[in-house]
């Protein structure tokens, strides 16, 4: 067996050979691909993820990794046990020779796999993601005693979060599903197995529960820190000639009514958001994907609510990075509020106009630490003196 | 697990609902479109042509694939307005008005709306050049004079102004010849359309402009109608939203300043100096009455719907700001220029007045400020009828807000809160209210 090197068949492998050499097919947003196929299932949902940079997870199947793990499970090889074979694969996707050849080995035909099923219709969709979110928050274990610690841990007053947003624990309460059980039990049972704190998702038109987000506490390297239930929902995608809307955020989209609403992206930020803005509606996008639509959303609630109230962007502090293959990449937060063509910026701008849209950046000079809301609070920083505004006019001649 | 049985997520298929009631069995007649399509077949073979005649039923798909399609994006500040111009993809819609009426910044607040929602917009700029429109759109945006812009903004901050929407707009060049200019709307509408893929907003502004390249004078009327039945067939096929700027005819400027008044909007029906070719070709017909005063920053107006796709002809008040352009829908119909000087001239005549005759400004304000009155009171009596429907389980606060005349944000809980100071209504919980039985 010909002999590779694995950094330099890394350094080479790229997200999106690898994906189409598993017959993973989805559209890119930014620097991701959301799509319902893994490498081994197709989902009803938008289960699977992966970055640019070779981070993936599969939220429905609770797997994740890197390229060469991907390989292995989409070629259905063990990476320990056949980690040669599973570089050599690579090793061809990438069109990287091996150390004693002179020549890189021909790139392998992709895998064959039959269509994914037709995702069943949107609306059929949601009914069933708001049922299962209704039955999955039922069955979560309920009390401060258990929320309280981990929330103290990163800085936030359990009261004052409490008293805004209702958390719940999981693991599932009742009985281990069983081999009799659908397979759809069982694998949500799976995902929701870890001792982590649940947050609802709420609907943007009643404000029923479409998806229950449950975060780790204690992360293991190179994990998600946020799984998604199985089938839930937070983004109506495109289709024909309509764009994609919000489904579902964090807060209670189907009810904007504040003169201050502030949109942060993700979990913990929007925790850390009910805490500090306690006379604000706030609002938190599940990814830094949704933060567009977040955005979209609200201005268009509050442009048709009042001429003065105002929107308030929380941007995380996302410095450019650089991949393996030494390209530079902005970072994911960067992108959504600011580049996109329908940017979080962009279009909130475009419905409120520059006097009512606000920012904070999650930025303090001489701490790269600080990468979000959550980080300014640990920091002690009075995060509301950082609400920076557009400038006035330039002042005029005579 | 029996309890995760009952809720079946997924796997089990709902029974579809039976939704056309009586005889849910009747259909179209096979044989019968079997002999029409053989027919015409066979005539189109003997003929040489390529005839379909389609019937009805041929055409559920396209309805069912138009769905699909968006509808035009109001600006959200504009709620009384959307409901009565509701523009699907394929639609035209006219806006008339007397020259420096607000008709461009109208469409550009319309423009900004829809790329707010993703959608993209080309302006056909024959009136003003590429850059004036630019400038425009950032003083709409921003609120300020566009002189401000011109003369005193760095660049730095003029490229910041445009990074929020020029990803999704685009100016259609300009040809002196008008097949070439039609056909240059047409490659850009298909360029849109692949990159964005969905339809976009197209501004012609102005139509008088393109139809008089057509031309020369004495033909002008036949070329309209030519220009627009093109642009009309074109937005049709393409499935763009098609926007016309036209301008009044001078006969009829003195109607959309407000010196003349009329019963209704569709007294506005021809006003547009293009008016038959415009009114057979669009779906929608707005006309901007702006009423102008000297040295006023802030104008009243009427938004007229004469033509309305949803038959919801009639007028809405609006303020159009002079900085910037920017046009804000009221709750009520401010005052016309004719109404004041009547108000103004009783004022005078009237030989018991203890003080000086009100000037034509003070009496502006103060029929606007009974009007916005009347108008609080429209709201109140609204939001109480639709809560006592609502009955003792009460209404949510979200709910009121979609109630058609409740008003916009404050507006709402201002007459909420009215009403339960004068015990009409009650708070019932947080963000609830039910009405109090017995109370009148």
């Amino acid at each position: 067996m010909s002999r590779f090197d694995r950094d330099t068949v890394v350094a080479e492998l790229r997200a999106e050979d690898v994906a189409a050499h598993l017959g993973i097919k989805g559209q890119w947003r930014g620097r991701w691909m959301r799509t319902n196929r893994c490498a081994e299932a197709d989902h009803g949902s938008d289960a699977f993820a992966l970055a640019r940079d070779g981070m993936w997870h599969c939220h429905a199947c609770d797997t994740g990794g890197d390229l060469l793990s991907l390989i292995a499970r989409g070629e259905r090889m063990d990476l320990s046990g056949d980690f040669p074979r599973v570089l050599e694969v690579a090793a061809a996707i990438a069109g990287v020779a091996p150390d004693d050849d002179f020549g890189p080995a021909p790139r392998p035909a992709p895998k064959a796999r039959p269509a994914p099923p037709p995702l069943k219709p949107w609306s059929e969709r949601l009914r069933l993601a708001t049922r299962r979110a209704a039955w999955v928050w039922d069955h979560l274990y309920e009390g401060e005693i258990l929320v309280a610690p981990y929330l103290r841990t990163r800085g936030l007053d359990p009261a004052a979060v409490l008293r805004r947003e209702e958390i719940r624990c999981t693991p599932l309460r009742g009985p281990r599903p069983t081999a009799q059980d659908s397979e759809d039990l069982r694998r949500l049972w799976a995902t929701m197995a870890h001792m982590a704190i649940a947050i609802p998702v709420r609907d943007v038109t009643r404000g029923a529960f479409t998806d229950i987000r449950v975060r780790r506490m204690e992360p293991s390297p190179g994990q998600p820190k946020i799984i998604g239930m199985l089938g839930g929902v937070t983004v109506q995608p495109e289709t024909g000639g309509w764009p994609a809307q919000l489904a579902g955020c964090y807060g209670h989209p189907e009810e904007i009514d504040g003169d201050s609403v502030v949109l942060v992206e993700g979990a913990m930020d929007y925790l850390t958001g009910l805490q500090i803005f306690q006379s604000a509606q706030v609002l938190g996008a599940t990814s830094a994907g949704d933060m567009p639509l977040l955005a979209a959303h609200a201005a268009r609630k509050l442009a048709a609510r009042d001429d003065e109230s105002v929107l308030i962007i929380i941007e995380q502090n996302d410095p450019p990075r650089r991949a393996r293959d030494g390209r530079a990449l902005v970072g994911a937060a960067d992108v959504s509020v600011n580049e996109l063509p329908n940017s979080a910026a962009k279009t909130a701008l475009r419905h409120l106009g520059p006097h009512r849209v606000k920012r904070i950046l999650c930025r303090v000079d001489g701490r790269d630490d600080i990468k979000d809301l959550n980080d300014l609070l640990c920091a002690g920083v009075d995060v509301r003196v950082k609400v920076e505004s557009f400038s006035a006019p330039e002042p005029q001649d005579g | 697990m029996a309890e995760f049985d009952e809720e079946d997520f997924g796997s089990g298929d709902e029974p579809e609902m039976g939704i056309v009631v009586p005889f849910p069995g009747m259909r179209v007649n096979d044989r019968l479109a079997e002999a029409w399509a053989k027919e015409v077949a066979r005539r189109n073979q003997a003929n040489r042509t390529s005839y379909i005649f389609p019937s009805p039923a041929q055409i559920v798909d396209t309805i069912m694939r138009k769905r699909t399609l968006p509808v035009l994006g109001w600006p959200a500040s504009w709620p009384r307005l959307a409901a009565r111009a509701r523009l699907y993809a394929g639609d035209a819609m006219s806006i008339a008005g007397p020259k420096g009426g607000g008709k461009t910044s109208f469409a550009i607040q319309i423009a900004r709306a829809n790329m707010g929602d993703g959608i993209p917009v080309i302006w056909v700029g024959l009136d003003l050049d590429d850059s004036q429109i630019t400038v425009r759109v950032i003083a709409n945006q921003h609120g300020v004079h566009t002189k401000e812009i011109r003369e005193h903004w760095p660049r730095q901050r003029i490229d910041h102004a445009i990074a929020s929407f020029a990803d999704l707009w685009h100016f259609a060049d300009r040809h002196i010849d008008v097949d070439r200019q039609i056909a240059s709307i047409m490659d850009v509408v298909s360029i849109t359309k692949a990159i964005y893929r969905r339809p976009p907003v197209v501004v012609v502004d102005y139509l008088g402009k393109l139809t008089a390249l057509a031309a020369m004078s004495a033909e002008v009327r036949r070329s309209t109608i030519q220009v627009v039945s093109q642009l009309q067939q074109l937005c049709l096929h393409e499935e763009f939203f098609l926007i016309l700027l036209v301008q009044t005819s001078r006969a009829n400027e003195m109607k959309l300043v407000g010196r003349e008044d009329f019963d209704s909007a569709t007294d506005a029906m021809g006003m547009a100096s293009d008016a038959s070719a415009v009114e057979a070709e669009c779906r929608v017909q707005l006309a901007l009455a702006v009423f102008k005063a000297d040295d006023a920053p802030r104008l009243d107006s009427h938004v007229l719907c004469s033509k309305s796709n949803v038959g919801l002809e009639g007028r809405e008040g609006f303020s159009f700001a002079k900085a910037g352009g920017v046009w804000g829908e009221l709750d009520y119909l401010p005052a016309t220029p004719s109404q004041v000087k009547a108000e103004a001239d009783k004022d005078k005549r009237d030989k018991h007045r203890a003080g000086p005759a009100r000037s034509p400004v003070e009496v502006r304000s103060d029929i606007n400020a009974a009007k916005a009155g009347d108008a609080a009171a429209l709201r109140r009596a609204a939001i109480l009828a639709a809560i006592r429907r609502h009955g003792m389980l009460g209404m949510e606060l979200r709910a009121v807000r979609q109630i058609h005349g409740a008003g916009r944000g404050p507006a709402v809980v201002q007459a909420l809160n009215e009403l339960e100071a004068t015990q009409l209504i009650e708070r019932v919980g947080h963000n609830k209210w039910r009405a109090i039985l017995g109370q009148t």
